[in-house]
């Protein structure tokens, strides 16, 4: 059984990709962040007596879950919001708050670089929104989450040889939306050249 | 050789996308304070949520009443046990139905009247007429 502190570490470690993760998947910060919190309250309701190893396999279990719920019920909403649409108002854009803006500080020391740097990530995060949805899971869990092929093939539940396929698929289609952006290094431009 | 080619190709992919996988990481550690603060949140009451759990599962080792009590807490072995009591009662209606039957059998095999004399609505008002006649005589 895991203790707190460890669960709060694990979570610690997890909560940022969690949340990045989600964004991708949802596009839409709130609601990310209150699929993150679900998902790490349900791991600690649900299963508070498992091991800390079973935890990552779990809590991107429910993350998965949770994201799908969160579909589902969206998917009522824009039933009845595009029928009440025309009684919603227009005025008036959401206030901007400085801590939203406020972020940490990057590591490397160049301004040129990290401008460079930070587009790069951008062009990676828009192509990754665009993935289809069960490419985009496949390749955060192997590579981002380091899962290996069977436990990814678990959550996601389908084979590893379709774990393989989206994984292929997902790398094949970052690499070719970097290299239209002139980005990349030699990997990808060999992924680029087969694509 | 094609498996060569095969072992070539994984792990140019792989290579590629942990390079992608590090960028990503790398903007996953420029979040906004807000949402940093947010998380935190969220990871405290997981945290408070799991140290009741496990303090409850604690007290309930103790075999005390509270630990039968808390099989509520699970839906599917509530599910479960429902099932079973109501495959318990339904066995034992069947059976007691069944055993009626076997009953009734009995009686009519060893009855001295036919079982049609049972059926036929006639009969016993023409017995009671039979068995007046010879007292009011």
């Amino acid at each position: 059984m895991a203790s707190s502190k460890e669960l709060s570490d694990f979570l610690r470690d997890v909560e940022r990709r969690a949340y990045k993760q989600t964004v991708y998947a949802v596009r839409d910060d709130h609601a990310a962040l209150d699929i993150v919190q679900d998902a790490m309250l349900k791991l600690a309701e649900k299963y508070p007596d498992k091991p800390v190893a079973e935890y990552p396999m779990l809590f991107q279990r429910i993350l998965q879950n949770t994201m799908r719920d969160f579909w589902r019920r969206q998917k009522v909403r824009n039933l009845w919001t595009t029928l009440f649409s025309s009684f919603g108002s227009q005025d008036g854009e959401d206030e901007r708050d400085p801590l939203e803006t406020f972020d940490v500080e990057d590591s490397s020391d160049e301004p040129s670089e990290q401008l460079q740097r930070s587009q790069t990530i951008n062009m990676i995060e828009l192509a990754l929104q665009k993935l289809p949805t069960r490419q985009r899971e496949a390749f955060v869990l192997r590579y981002w989450e380091e899962m290996d092929v069977a436990e990814t093939a678990a959550i996601m539940g389908c084979s590893q040889g379709s774990v393989k396929t989206h994984c292929s698929r997902a790398v094949h289609a970052l690499a070719l939306v970097l290299g239209k952006q002139g980005l990349g290094n030699q990997p990808m431009e060999i992924l680029r050249g087969e694509s | 050789m094609i498996t060569q080619d095969h072992t070539d190709h994984t792990a140019i992919e792989d290579s590629a996308a942990k390079e992608i996988a590090g960028l990503l990481d790398a903007r996953a550690q420029q979040l906004s304070m807000r949402t940093l603060q947010t998380l935190e949140q969220g990871r405290s009451r997981a945290v408070n949520a799991h140290a009741n759990k496990t303090a409850s599962h604690q007290v309930h080792a103790d075999g005390s009443l509270s630990s039968w009590l808390s099989w509520s807490a699970h839906p599917r072995a509530m599910s479960v046990g429902l099932l079973c009591a109501a495959l318990v009662v339904g066995l034992t209606l069947s059976q007691q139905i069944n055993q009626h039957h076997e009953n009734s059998d009995a009686f009519l095999l060893g009855a001295e009247l036919p079982p049609e004399a049972f059926v036929d609505r006639g009969f016993e008002p023409w017995l009671n007429a039979k068995l007046e006649l010879p007292s009011s005589q």
